[in-house]
């Protein structure tokens, strides 16, 4: 009898460490991806391609969809939108909340993240504000231990 | 004078023979999405993708719903759904009616699998006319697909133009 009950006593230590490394490793999984779209922000407001070139993985079909358009490539990303802006606008103002995450597969090696996001800028050329509320859509995958960004999607309309 | 009008009948006859099957052709390709080679439309998340939007152009709404997981998330136009049943009750209905009226051509797509989880990702052009108003629109989409209980079902939807 005592055999039976140390038994169960083992299996259920062992399943509830597991699900606590499970839990850990999920934390520091979220946290990694939530940092990762914090420095995208701040790539977004300050014109810096670093982040970018930091946290996405540069392949051969990459595509990063803005508002219906998409930028074929890291660099495309970086250098026709992230880098330009800063000149173009006087401030532009991102804001990413609501943040979803989901991870993937056995290994969880796979992620997709959505956010609300507001966006507010002016632009220097004729004075336009704007303001507007939408979603985004972020793919990563963790390769070599290290979350990186595969592919990207926003979407906004004018705040009502 | 009978045999030529025997000959007239006959020449109409055998061209609306021969035209038949090419117009029916031209009729399904222009109803249809045109995939581009290689594009991963024939990988079985792929097929789901492709098998989506057949469903949605020829609104068949149990099809187009069963392809969808239940707590699908579907972002089209600065709107959210956030589930099947929600989607298929309200916007499905819609994006029903005008996918029915154009024409829409896959410029690019790609399906990544990884693992029991894919992400596909198009870019398509729509032309045709729809609510009195000619449409000539890119198009962009991103989805991410999970398998199921062996079965691959839409988990996201991300819609854009």
């Amino acid at each position: 009898m005592y055999k039976y009950i140390t038994a169960l006593l083992v299996l259920t230590l062992s399943f509830s460490i597991a699900a606590h490394d499970d839990k850990d490793h999920s934390n520091k999984d979220k946290k990694a991806i939530i940092k990762i779209i914090s420095s995208i922000k701040y790539g977004w407001e300050n014109g810096d391609s670093l982040p970018f070139r930091r946290n996405f993985l540069d392949f051969k079909g990459a595509r990063y969809i803005e508002g219906g358009g998409q930028n074929v490539g890291l660099d495309s990303l970086v250098e026709d939108h992230v880098v330009p802006e800063k000149d173009a606008l006087e401030y532009l103002k991102l804001n990413f909340s609501e943040i979803e995450i989901h991870f993937e597969g056995e290994d969880k090696s796979f992620a997709w993240a959505i956010a609300d996001t507001r966006v507010k800028g002016k632009v220097n050329k004729n004075g336009h504000e704007f303001d507007k509320t939408g979603f985004q859509t972020f793919l990563f995958r963790k390769i070599n231990g290290a979350w990186n960004v595969v592919h990207t999607h926003s979407s906004s309309r004018n705040k009502k | 004078m009978k045999y030529i009008q025997i000959t007239l009948v006959a020449f109409s006859a055998l061209t609306w023979l021969i035209a038949s099957p090419s117009m029916a052709h031209s009729n399904e390709s222009s109803s249809h999405r045109t995939y581009p080679k290689d594009s991963g439309a024939e990988t079985e998340p792929g097929k789901v993708v492709t098998q989506f939007h057949k469903a949605i152009k020829r609104g068949n709404k149990k099809k187009a719903r069963y392809l969808l997981d239940d707590n699908v998330l579907i972002f089209e136009g600065g709107r959210v759904e956030k589930s099947a049943d929600e989607y298929s009750n309200h916007h499905m209905l819609s994006d029903m009616k005008y996918a029915s009226k154009l024409h829409t051509e896959v410029l690019e797509h790609k399906v990544t699998l990884v693992g029991d989880m894919a992400y596909s990702v198009s870019r398509t052009k729509s032309t045709g006319q729809s609510k009195g108003r000619f449409i000539n629109k890119e198009g962009m989409e991103s989805m991410v697909l999970l398998k199921k209980g062996g079965r691959w079902k839409i988990s996201h939807i991300h819609w854009s133009n």
